[in-house]
């Protein structure tokens, strides 16, 4: 079975490793437990051909004040998924820098924007003016939903397809 | 290497592999294993036979380049089963070679660390997102009172107006004069309330402005007696103003904030005073205005005392009084805008006095203009309130002053270009047109003479054009006749 390396990137506490946890093993877990390294796990998707890809996911410990990225998990990735907590307008800030210095190390190499945490509407903090920009950028954006699980599993395959086309 | 280095080499990697734990395994290219050396059970290998398949559980390798030959290091690597580890890969001439280091005491120090650090961040970043949404509704609510309080200052103005009007109609009716001073105080009672609501609004959007200028306190106290004798007499109170003689005769100060902060302190002497009276003393030196109001009440208690300058509280023996409570929050505020502080000195059962200073310059060779001269001046006024442009066509004419009152911009340009009148008084909200954007009209238009801003607005509105340069004056509604007559007097008399 042919493996694609997808890197998951965004600042700390974003949703990374729920996301992860939603698509390998749908569990979500209610209590923030930081990532220092790197998570990997995989799982199999059925391309929309019919055949099999193993996706190998880097669960890479997010930005923050106190955690640089360590850009040697990204080596060899085919493409990665760039996550903003919709409830922290400051994420995606951080997030559009993220993506540059990613694409300034694995060149233009499919990636998609997961606005996480859209479970908390009450709290939801990005208004269609702090988005708009992502998608004028061309970014392929996909509200999703650890908790819920909403949007997460097409994320993935969205992602896991285009690289297919990579090949 | 001599021998002691040889034996302390050895020595240091007994340490550390005692530490880490090291496992090292030889794949070949289809990720199979070759050999190994080392604890597989650690890192969640079963067994760890030649052959074994180890793609899934190396899944990181199957997607590594294997023309990338430079060594590769991962730090704190979490793998399904395995304890964390550092995963050091060497690319082989033909398959990988693999150590992993057990990091987990070096990962529990790091994630305590960081946890704590990032949930502190987190509740950071929660404390700002809850203060800027207090701060907005905070803000919200200010803009709504301060407009509400706009639009209770037109009609106050006409009540007022209007029955201080019928007072000098109606002189021989006594029934009706009680009446109509009833009205006049209802009036005058709520336009303070609504004036220290708005300033408390405006104090917490920051916009609170002064206007300095020519200020006769005799003047000021004869006012606020004519407001508030009634009630000392009413409680049989003893109310007395005392004047120091070196009082100039004018001081350059804000009037309208003085007399406020006034009306509040004296307000509330007499308000909370059941017996005795309640005296009212200046004094002047080196430019600085001294104020005393002492009364015979029921004084505090110094836990009252601490609180009584904060908004929407209220002092004296605890029964809360009529008002919003923000009066003596205000006055703090005005006072400390005016230069000064103010003091409160009390004790239960004792009265209290509060004492201020205010920066007062002594006003030099100042003539006010003549009341005298207006007569027969034309003013057009523009209003799109008809009882307010009544008022003040009364108010004007009993200076014998000409009016013209106009409800809009263009009847307004056109009473100008007509008449060609001594002064303009228009206000800033002209229903649909702009205040502001007539005055720059006119002065298009060639109109010459000084036009003046007579507004419901007690902030200027940073919208409009710039004020200071397009009018002579700003008055602020409501207006007594006696404001009008000399303002105008300053300005054409």
């Amino acid at each position: 079975m042919k493996a694609r390396k997808i890197c998951m990137i965004g600042d700390f506490a974003v949703g990374k490793t729920s996301l992860v946890s939603r698509f390998v093993s749908s569990t979500f877990g209610e209590r923030y437990l930081t990532t220092v390294g790197v998570k990997i796990d995989t799982r199999a998707i059925e391309l929309p051909s019919g055949d099999p890809l193993k996706l190998v996911l880097w669960d890479i410990a997010g930005k923050s004040a106190f955690a640089r990225i360590d850009t040697s998990y990204l080596r060899d990735a085919s493409g990665y998924l760039v996550v903003i907590d919709g409830t922290r307008p400051a994420t995606l800030d951080n997030a559009i820098e993220l993506q540059a210095t990613v694409e300034q190390q694995l060149g233009g190499v499919p990636f998609g924007v997961l606005l996480n945490k859209t479970d908390l509407q009450g709290q939801w903090a990005l208004s269609d003016d702090l988005v708009d920009p992502l998608n004028a950028r061309g970014w392929s954006i996909t509200p999703t939903s650890a908790l819920s699980g909403d949007g997460v599993e097409q994320a993935f395959k969205d992602l896991g397809s285009q690289l297919v086309h990579e090949l | 290497m001599s021998d002691g280095l040889k034996l302390l080499s050895r020595y240091i990697n007994r340490v550390l592999a005692h530490q880490t734990r090291p496992l090292f395994l030889e794949l070949d290219d289809a990720l199979q294993l070759r050999t190994s050396q080392g604890d597989g059970r650690r890192y969640g290998f079963r067994e760890l036979k030649p052959g074994t398949p180890l793609d899934e559980a190396l899944a990181m390798l199957a997607t590594a380049d294997p023309e990338d030959r430079t060594p590769q290091v991962w730090r704190f690597v979490e793998l399904p089963g395995s304890c964390i580890c550092h995963v050091h890969v060497l690319r082989l001439s033909q398959g990988w070679g693999v150590a992993m280091l057990d990091a987990s005491a070096e990962h529990a120090e790091q994630q305590t660390r960081q946890q704590a650090a990032h949930e502190l961040e987190l509740l950071r970043e929660e404390r700002e997102r809850l203060i800027a949404e207090l701060e907005q509704a905070n803000r919200l609510k200010s803009e709504f009172i301060a407009r509400m309080s706009h639009e209770f200052r037109t009609p106050l103005t006409s009540v007022i107006g209007y029955s201080e009007q019928l007072r000098e109609i109606r002189t021989g009716d006594q029934e009706a004069q009680r009446y109509l001073d009833a009205v006049g105080r209802g009036g005058r009672y709520l336009l303070n309330l609504v004036e220290n609501l708005l300033d408390q609004a405006r104090i917490e959007v920051d916009e609170l402005t002064l206007n300095p200028g020519g200020c006769d306190l005799h003047e000021m106290s004869d006012e606020i007696e004519l407001l508030l004798r009634p009630l000392a007499i009413q409680k049989q109170l003893s109310f007395a103003w005392w004047f120091d003689a070196e009082i100039p005769p004018r001081l350059w100060l804000d009037a309208t904030r003085l007399k406020q902060v006034l009306i509040n302190l004296v307000g509330n002497a007499i308000k909370f005073t059941r017996q005795g009276g309640v005296n009212v003393e200046f004094g002047w030196k080196e430019d600085w205005l001294q104020v005393s109001i002492t009364d015979t009440g029921p004084g505090m208690k110094d836990a009252e005392a601490a609180v009584v300058f904060e908004p929407f509280r209220q002092g004296g023996d605890g029964k809360r009084g009529k008002g919003a409570g923000l009066g003596l929050a205000i006055s703090q505020t005005l006072v400390r805008a005016m230069g000064g502080e103010i003091r409160l000195t009390t004790e239960k059962g004792e009265g209290s006095c509060f004492e201020f200073r205010i920066k007062a310059a002594a006003v030099q060779g100042s003539r006010p203009g003549s009341t005298e001269a207006l007569r027969d001046k034309r003013i057009v006024l523009a209003d799109d309130d008809t009882d307010l442009l009544e008022l003040l066509r009364l108010y004007l004419s009993s200076a014998g002053i000409e009016t013209e009152a106009c409800q809009s911009s263009e009847e307004t340009l056109s009473a100008v270009r007509k008449t060609t009148p001594d002064a303009v008084i228009l206000d800033l909200d002209l229903g649909s047109d702009d205040g502001a954007r007539l005055a720059a009209r006119l002065r298009e238009a060639g109109y010459q003479g000084p036009v003046i801003l007579l507004t419901a607005a007690a902030t200027r509105d940073g919208g409009a054009a710039d004020e200071t340069s397009t009018f002579a004056a700003r008055w602020t509604k409501p207006i007594s006749r006696a404001r009008l007559i000399e303002g105008l007097a300053g300005l054409i008399g």
